[in-house]
C-alpha cells in the first residue's frame, strides 16, 4: 500500500455502546476555495452554473452529485469529494473569483453514528448539539481536547462527521476514545 | 444503638458494614457515614487543625468544619472529606486525622496549652525569631502540626471525565425552592438543567416535617421529581454541586458521579466536571445554619439545631441522649416539634428571649424540658464528648443540667457564594438577621433560603415565580405556574448568637481553630476590616470557608468594634464553592494524555529507525536515530552528520510551517511581509526571506518557492508556524483587504523531507519516477518544481539547503509519506535526526530558535543588506531607529574555543579577554553550541557587541551558573564552505 | 467569558487568540518616527468600554473587533475587523 492512513495503528471501525460506530472517512479530495472580495457572488454562481451546487451559508454545508461544499469562513468554503480525483483541475475555473488550494491530505475526518453520538461529544466539543439547536447541514469549528476540530451533522442517526489537522489524527482518536469510554453521561440524550 | 426505630430515609432491610479507625460498625443504605457512626453512638471524629480539639460533627452537610475524614486507603485515600457528606457504601474505610497516636489519646492537645504560641497571627510573627530557632524548633513543630490528612501518595487509580451542558435555564439546588423552580421552567418547555449535591432531591424537605399539596415533604420531592422526568427538556443531575459561577453565563459543576461506590464501575469515572451554558440561573441553594458563639462551642456534642433534625428526620439518628436546646428566635423550636413528635424527652430549652408564643410555651410542656428563658449557655462539660451543662436563666441562676446533645439555633446563613463570583457583595439584611444577596451576576435571580426567605410556602413561590421568569428570559412565555401549597407559620429570624465572655475557648472557625481572642487580638493589632482580620487568624480560610463560623466571625469583630454587622461587613466569596479534586480539572489530560501531539507521516518509520522524540510544541521530533553500539546521544548525533557531509542523509521536516499563498496580488502580499523582494522571483525559484515584526525585530526567516506565476508556497519554522499564520491572517484582512489573495497553511498536507550530502542528487533521481532531469543545469541550487513520485504521485521538489550540502527538500501529499520515506532510505539515505539538523545549521550559521529569539534585529543577524529600502513592509519604519543600527549592538558570530576540547555553553557571557567578570563588561552571550564533527571541536553562534568587526579577537566566554571560563575566538559564524560550493555542486 | 462571534456564533473565550487594541491605523510607508512610536507602542488602557482585536482561531479564524468592559467583562458588540 503506498497511501496510508492518518489513524494508522488505528483500528477502521471500532464499535462503542448502544450500535455507535466510529471510522475514519478517507481519502478525501478537499480544495480550499477562498473568494475574492466582492466576488462571493460571482463565484456561487459559478458555482451553481458548473456543479449545481448552492454554496452554503455560514455555519451549514450543501452537497449535490457527490461534491459538498463546507463553509470555513466568511467567502470561505472547503469542496470536497469522497475518493482520490482531480479535484483542483475540476475547480480550476472558479480561480477567476476564488483562490483554490488542495487540502486533501491536510485534514483527517472521523464519522461517528449512532444513538450515543450526542452523549459522546458532550465529552468533547464545547458546542451545544442538541437537536433543537444543531441539525444535519450545520457544521461548526471548534476547539476540542486543545485541537481545533470541526463537526458537521450529516443525518438524524445522528452523524457526525469530525476533522482535525491531519497530524492531530491520533490525538483525535484518542480523545473521542477517552469521551466515549464510561457510561452514558446523561441517559435522556441517548434517544 | 441510638437509632430511632422507625422513620428516616434508610432502607432498613439492607445493612451496610463499614470501618471507622479500624473498629467494624454497621449502617443503613441512605445513610451517610456521620449519620451511621451517631447511629454507633460514635461521637467523635476527628481532632482540630490547631489545638488538636476533639471534635464530633457539627451539621448534616457539605459545610462540616469538624467531622474531617481521610476516605479510602491506598491510591485512593482523600484526605479532608466531610463525614455528613459520604454516603455509606459497604466495605467503606475511613480514618480520623490530626490526631497522634490514635483518636482518643491525642499527644498534640498539648498544643492547647500552647496556646498563645498558636494565637492569631502565629504566622507573621511567632517565627520570626531567633533565626537558629526556625529549623530546630519551628519548622519540624509545624510540619508536624499542619494539614489536615495526607493525601494519597501513589498515581491516582481513576480517571476524571469532562463535559459540556447548554440549557436555557440552570437551577441550583433541589430544595422546595429549587424544585418550583425546575417545575415551573420545564413545563413551558425550556432546557432545564438541575444541579442537586445530594443523591436525592429535596433539600430540606428530606430533613424537616413538612408538608406540601397535602404530602410530606419528601414524598412531593419524589413526586416533583417524577413530573420534571416528564418534562422533555429537563435534565436532573444529582450529587452534582455547582461549584463556580463565570462570565455570560458560565458555570462550573462536579457531579460525582461514582464516590458511593467503593470504586467506580469498569471504564466509569470516578468525578466529572461540567461546563454548563446557561442563559438564565435560579440560585436556590439554600442556607447554612451559623455556629453560635460561646464557651467550648466545639465540644462533641454541641450541634446545630437543624442538623439535629435531619439526623431525626432523614437518618431516623438520635445524636446524643437527653437533648438540651438553645435558640436565639423560632427556628429551635422545631427541633423541639421534632423531638416530642419522635418521642424524645427533651432535658432543657434555653431561649435567648424572654417572650415566646403560647404555642411555644406548650411544646415544651409537652416535651418534658425546663424552660430557661432569656437565658445562656454558663458552661460546657466533657472534653471528648458532652455529658452536661451550666446553663442560667435569666436571673442568673445556674444550673446543671444532664445532657449528651446541644442544639444550637443561632440563625441560617444564605448560601450566597455563588452569587458573590462575580464580585457581586452581599448586603446585610436586619429583617432576615443575615447576609443575603446584593449585586447578582447577569441572568442569575435568587430563590428561597438562599435568598433569605427561610418560610416554605414563601420558598415555593418565590421558585415557582423564579423559574418561570427565568423560562419567560428564554423565549418561553406562559401562564403564571401553580404553586405548590404549603401552610406554615411565619417565623421571625433568628439572630445572631454572641455571648461575650464566658468559660473557655469560643471558636468562630472549627476548622482553622480561630476564637473569639484571635479576633479581638486582631482587633486590638488594627486589622479590623474583616478581609484583613480574615487574613491576620486564617478566619474562613480553610476547606469549608467560613460557612458555619463565617459570620459568627463577623459579628465577633462587630462587638468588639461596636459597628452594625453591614457596616463591619463580609468577605468576598470566589470559586470554588466547595473543594474540587484536582484530578476533576485535569479530567482525561494527564499522563501522556497532557496535551495533544502532532505525528509526521514519518512518524512511524522513523521509529522503526530508532528514532528518540523529542516535544517541539505539540509536535513530536526525532531527535536522533540510536544505532547497535551507540551508548550516548552525541554519538549518534556525529554519525548522522558524518553521514550527510561523507555520503547522503534523510532529514523528516514535515513540521516546518508551510504556508500557499495564491492570487494576482500573491507577490506584493509577499513583499509587504518580507524585508525582502519576492514578487521579482522567476517561477521556479527559491528565496530565502526574513519577515519582522511591526517594530522592527526579526519574527520568523524561511523559504518561498514560486511555483506558478500566482502560487507561491512559504516555509516557517516549526515554532511560528501558527503565529505567522495569524500575522498573515491580520495583515491581509485588517490592513490589505482588498488585495486578491488567498493562503491556507498546507503544513499537514504535504509530508516533506530534507535530502542531503554529496550523493543526495543520485537519490532524488532515484526516488522521483522516470524521465525528470535533476540535473544542476535543469534543476540548479534554489530550483523549485512540481515532479512525480511513487508512480505518478504529485511531488514537489526544492533545492534548498539548510546543512550545507547539495541538498533538496522533497514533498508529497501526506498519505504518500511513509511510502516516500522509506523509498529515499531504500536509495541509500541515512536518517538524520534534528540534533544532526541543528549541528550542520550552526557549523553554516543559519540563526534559528537561539538566535531568532524576539530581541534581534535582522542587521544583527547579518542580513541587514537583504531589507530593500524600495517598498513598505511590515515592521521597515521602526528598523530604521538608531538605536536599532547602532553598530555596538550584539551582533551575529561564530565563536571557537582557543583550547581544543574545551566546551562552550549556549547562554554564557562573553566579555573582553581581560576584563574583570562583571555586568558592565558584559558584551553578549552565546546563543548556540554544538560539537562539530567536521571541525572535532565545540562551536558556537553568539551575539556580540561591534562582533562583525572583531573577528580574529579572544574573548571570554563566563557561565557562572554551571562554571564555565573559556577562551574563544571571534570567527565568521560561517564554519563550513563559505563559498557554498558543496551546496552548488 | 463568550464572545459572540458574528459569524459562528457565541462561542467560549477559549475559542480566541487575543491581540490587543483595535482602531490603530497603520501610518504611511514615509509618517514620522513618532507617528510609527505611537502606532506600535502607545495604547489607552481604560477602565470601562474598550475595543479590541480578537481572532476566532478555532472557529473561522476571522480577525473580529470586540468591544467590552474591562471591568465587568460585559462585551457590547463583536464585529468583523474588515475595514
Amino acid at each position: 500500500m503506498v497511501e496510508h492512513s492518518a489513524f494508522a495503528g488505528a483500528q477502521a471501525v471500532t464499535a462503542t455502546q448502544g450500535g455507535t460506530t466510529v471510522r475514519a472517512i478517507e481519502p478525501l479530495s478537499v480544495v480550499s476555495v477562498t473568494a475574492w472580495r466582492g466576488q462571493e457572488a460571482a463565484l456561487a454562481d459559478a458555482v451553481r452554473a458548473t456543479f449545481g451546487l448552492d454554496l452554503p451559508q455560514a455555519g451549514r454545508w450543501t452537497a449535490h452529485a457527490g461534491l459538498t461544499a463546507i463553509w470555513a469562513g466568511p467567502g470561505h468554503w472547503w469542496l470536497q469529494r469522497g475518493g482520490r480525483s482531480a479535484l483542483m483541475q475540476e475547480l480550476a475555473a472558479l480561480g477567476d473569483h476564488a483562490g483554490l488550494i488542495d487540502i486533501s491530505d491536510a485534514r483527517a475526518v472521523l464519522r461517528l453514528r449512532g444513538p450515543l453520538a450526542r452523549d459522546i461529544l458532550l465529552g468533547l466539543l464545547p458546542l451545544d448539539l442538541h437537536p433543537s439547536v444543531f441539525t444535519p447541514g450545520q457544521v461548526a469549528s471548534t476547539i476540542a481536547a486543545h485541537m481545533t476540530v470541526q463537526v458537521r451533522q450529516l443525518d438524524d442517526k445522528p452523524t457526525f462527521d469530525l476533522s482535525c489537522l491531519r497530524s492531530y489524527a491520533g490525538s483525535l482518536w484518542r480523545a473521542l476514545e477517552l469521551a466515549s469510554a464510561g457510561p452514558p453521561r446523561l441517559s435522556a440524550l441517548s434517544a | 444503638m441510638t437509632r430511632i426505630s422507625t422513620g428516616g430515609l434508610i432502607d432498613r432491610s439492607k445493612t451496610l458494614r463499614f470501618r471507622f479507625d479500624g473498629t467494624n460498625y454497621s449502617g443503613r443504605p441512605g445513610d451517610t457515614l456521620a449519620s451511621a457512626l451517631l447511629a454507633n453512638g460514635v461521637r467523635l471524629m476527628g481532632r482540630s487543625f490547631k489545638y488538636h480539639r476533639p471534635r464530633g460533627v457539627l451539621s448534616a452537610g457539605p459545610e462540616e468544619p469538624s467531622a474531617l475524614v481521610e476516605l479510602r486507603s491506598g491510591a485512593r485515600r482523600e484526605p479532608n472529606i466531610p463525614a455528613p457528606v459520604v454516603e455509606l457504601f459497604h466495605g467503606l474505610e475511613a480514618s480520623s486525622q490530626n490526631r497522634f497516636p490514635s483518636l482518643g489519646f491525642d499527644l498534640m492537645a498539648v498544643n492547647g496549652l500552647l496556646a498563645p504560641l498558636f494565637s492569631a497571627g502565629f504566622y507573621y510573627k511567632t517565627f520570626m525569631w531567633p533565626a537558629s530557632w526556625w529549623e530546630k524548633l519551628y519548622e519540624p513543630l509545624i510540619r508536624h502540626a499542619a494539614g489536615l490528612g495526607r493525601a494519597a501518595t501513589e498515581d491516582d487509580p481513576d480517571s476524571y471525565d469532562r463535559a459540556h451542558l447548554f440549557c436555557d435555564v440552570l437551577v441550583v439546588g433541589s430544595g422546595p425552592a429549587g424544585l418550583a423552580a425546575a417545575l415551573a421552567a420545564g413545563r413551558r418547555g425550556a432546557r432545564v438543567v438541575l444541579c442537586e449535591s445530594g443523591p436525592l432531591l429535596g433539600g430540606r424537605l428530606l430533613a424537616e416535617h413538612t408538608e406540601i399539596d397535602g404530602m410530606p415533604g419528601p414524598a412531593w420531592a419524589a413526586a416533583t421529581e417524577a413530573a420534571l422526568r416528564d418534562c422533555p427538556g429537563v435534565t436532573i443531575l444529582r450529587r452534582t454541586t455547582v461549584a463556580a459561577v463565570f462570565d455570560h453565563g458560565s458555570y462550573v459543576a462536579v457531579e460525582r458521579v461514582a464516590d458511593h461506590k467503593p470504586v467506580p464501575d469498569s471504564h466509569e469515572p470516578r468525578q466529572r466536571v461540567w461546563r454548563i451554558v446557561a442563559k438564565r440561573c435560579v440560585l436556590a441553594a439554600g442556607a447554612f445554619e451559623r455556629l453560635a458563639t460561646f464557651g467550648d462551642n466545639d465540644r462533641p456534642g454541641v450541634m446545630l439545631a437543624g442538623a439535629v433534625r435531619t439526623y431525626l428526620n432523614r437518618y431516623a439518628v438520635l445524636p446524643g441522649r437527653a437533648p438540651v436546646v438553645a435558640t436565639s428566635g423560632d427556628d429551635g423550636w422545631r427541633t423541639v416539634a421534632d423531638c416530642v413528635r419522635l418521642g424524645i424527652g427533651v432535658a432543657a430549652i434555653i431561649d435567648r428571649r424572654s417572650e415566646i408564643t403560647s404555642q411555644q410555651r406548650q411544646l415544651a410542656e409537652a416535651s418534658g424540658a425546663q424552660l430557661l428563658l432569656g437565658g445562656r449557655i454558663a458552661r460546657v462539660y466533657g472534653g471528648t464528648g458532652l455529658y452536661g451543662l451550666d446553663v442560667e436563666d435569666a436571673a442568673g441562676k445556674r444550673q446543671f443540667v444532664s445532657t449528651e446533645l446541644l442544639a444550637v439555633a443561632g440563625g441560617w446563613n444564605p448560601a450566597v457564594q455563588l452569587a458573590c463570583h462575580l464580585g457581586g457583595k452581599p448586603v446585610w439584611s436586619e429583617h432576615t438577621q443575615a447576609f443575603v444577596p446584593g449585586t447578582l451576576p447577569p441572568g442569575m435571580s435568587v430563590a428561597g433560603a438562599a435568598r433569605g426567605t427561610f418560610g416554605l410556602a414563601a420558598a415555593l413561590a418565590e421558585g415557582s415565580a423564579a423559574g418561570a421568569a427565568a423560562a419567560d428570559g428564554t423565549g418561553f412565555a406562559g401562564s403564571a405556574p401553580a404553586v405548590p401549597r404549603a401552610d406554615d407559620a411565619a417565623t421571625t429570624p433568628a439572630p445572631i448568637w454572641f455571648l461575650a465572655g464566658g468559660r473557655g475557648k469560643a471558636f468562630v472557625d472549627f476548622q482553622h481553630d480561630v476564637t473569639t481572642a484571635d479576633i479581638a487580638q486582631a482587633q486590638q493589632e488594627g486589622f479590623v476590616s474583616v478581609e484583613h482580620m480574615k487574613r491576620y487568624t486564617t478566619h474562613g480560610m480553610a476547606t469549608d470557608q467560613g460557612k458555619t463560623g463565617g459570620v459568627a466571625g463577623m459579628a465577633a469583630m462587630a462587638a468588639l468594634t461596636g459597628r452594625s454587622m453591614a457596616e463591619t461587613g463580609t468577605t468576598l466569596h470566589r470559586p470554588p464553592y466547595t473543594p474540587i479534586a484536582i484530578g476533576a480539572l485535569a479530567g482525561h489530560h494527564r499522563g501522556k494524555d497532557f496535551r495533544p501531539t502532532r505525528r509526521t507521516p514519518a512518524h512511524d518509520w522513523a521509529a522503526e529507525q530508532g528514532a528518540s522524540f523529542v516535544e517541539t510544541g505539540p509536535w513530536l521530533r526525532a531527535e536522533w536515530f540510536t544505532q547497535p553500539g551507540e551508548r550516548t546521544w552525541l554519538q549518534s548525533c556525529t554519525r548522522e552528520v558524518n553521514a550527510v557531509r561523507g555520503g547522503v542523509g534523510v532529514c523528516d521536516v514535515s513540521t516546518l510551517g508551510k504556508i500557499e499563498i495564491v492570487g494576482p496580488d500573491a507577490g506584493a502580499f509577499l513583499d509587504f511581509l518580507y524585508i525582502n523582494t519576492f514578487s521579482t522571483l522567476p517561477v521556479g525559484r527559491v528565496r530565502y526571506g526574513t519577515m519582522l515584526r511591526e517594530d522592527g525585530f526579526v519574527f520568523d526567516d524561511g523559504t518561498t518557492a514560486r511555483l506558478a506565476p500566482d502560487r507561491w508556497v512559504m516555509t516557517t519554522t516549526t515554532a511560528n508556524a501558527p503565529r505567522v499564520l495569524q500575522h498573515m491572517e491580520f495583515v491581509h484582512q485588517v490592513l490589505r483587504p482588498d488585495w486578491r489573495v488567498a493562503f491556507v497553511s498546507v503544513t499537514d498536507q504535504w509530508a516533506q523531507f530534507a535530502v542531503a550530502g554529496p550523493r543526495a542528487r543520485s537519490v532524488i533521481a532515484a526516488v522521483l519516477d522516470a524521465g525528470f532531469d535533476v540535473s544542476d543545469a535543469a534543476f540548479p541550487f534554489m530550483a523549485a518544481g512540481n515532479f512525480t513520485s511513487l508512480g505518478g504521485v504529485e511531488t514537489r521538489l526544492f533545492r534548498i539547503s539548510f546543512s550545507g550540502e547539495q541538498a533538496y527538500e522533497i514533498g508529497v501529499p501526506s498519505a504518500y509519506g511513509d511510502a516516500l520515506v522509506r523509498k529515499i532510505a531504500a536509495a541509500g539515505a541515512v536518517p538524520y535526526g534534528l540534533e544532526a539538523l541543528s549541528v550542520m545549521r550552526i557549523e553554516k550559521g543559519h540563526p534559528a530558535g537561539g538566535e531568532l529569539n524576539g530581541q534581534t534585529t535582522a542587521m544583527d543577524l547579518g542580513m541587514g543588506r537583504m531589507m530593500s529600502s524600495k517598498k513598505d513592509f511590515i515592521g521597515r519604519a521602526m528598523a530604521q531607529r538608531p538605536a536599532l543600527r547602532d553598530p555596538q549592538r550584539p551582533a551575529l558570530v561564530g565563536l571557537k574555543p582557543v583550547k581544543a576540547g574545551d566546551r562552550l555553553r549556549a547562554g554564557a557571557h562573553l566579555l573582553p579577554r581581560t576584563a574583570t567578570h562583571r555586568i558592565e563588561n558584559d558584551q553578549g552571550w552565546i546563543s548556540s553550541v554544538a560539537f562539530s564533527p567536521s571541525l572535532n571541536s565545540w562551536i558556537g553562534l553568539g551575539l556580540l557587541a561591534n562582533g562583525p568587526a572583531r573577528h580574529g579577537e579572544i574573548i571570554r566566554t563566563l557561565d557562572p551558573v554551571r562554571g564555565g571560563n573559556a577562551l574563544a575566538e571571534v570567527v565568521s559564524p560561517c564554519f563550513i564552505d563559505p563559498d557554498g560550493v558543496r551546496l552548488r555542486g | 467569558m463568550r464572545i459572540p462571534c458574528p459569524h459562528c456564533g457565541e462561542r467560549g473565550n477559549d475559542e480566541f487568540f487575543y491581540l490587543g487594541a483595535a482602531g490603530l491605523t497603520r501610518p504611511a510607508a514615509d509618517a514620522q518616527p513618532e507617528a510609527w512610536h505611537d502606532y506600535v507602542y502607545l495604547r489607552d488602557n481604560p477602565a470601562g468600554k474598550h475595543s479590541e482585536l480578537w481572532q476566532h482561531a478555532h472557529g473561522c479564524r476571522r480577525w473580529l473587533v470586540v468591544t467590552r468592559d474591562t471591568r465587568t467583562h460585559a462585551v457590547f458588540s463583536a464585529v468583523d475587523a474588515t475595514p
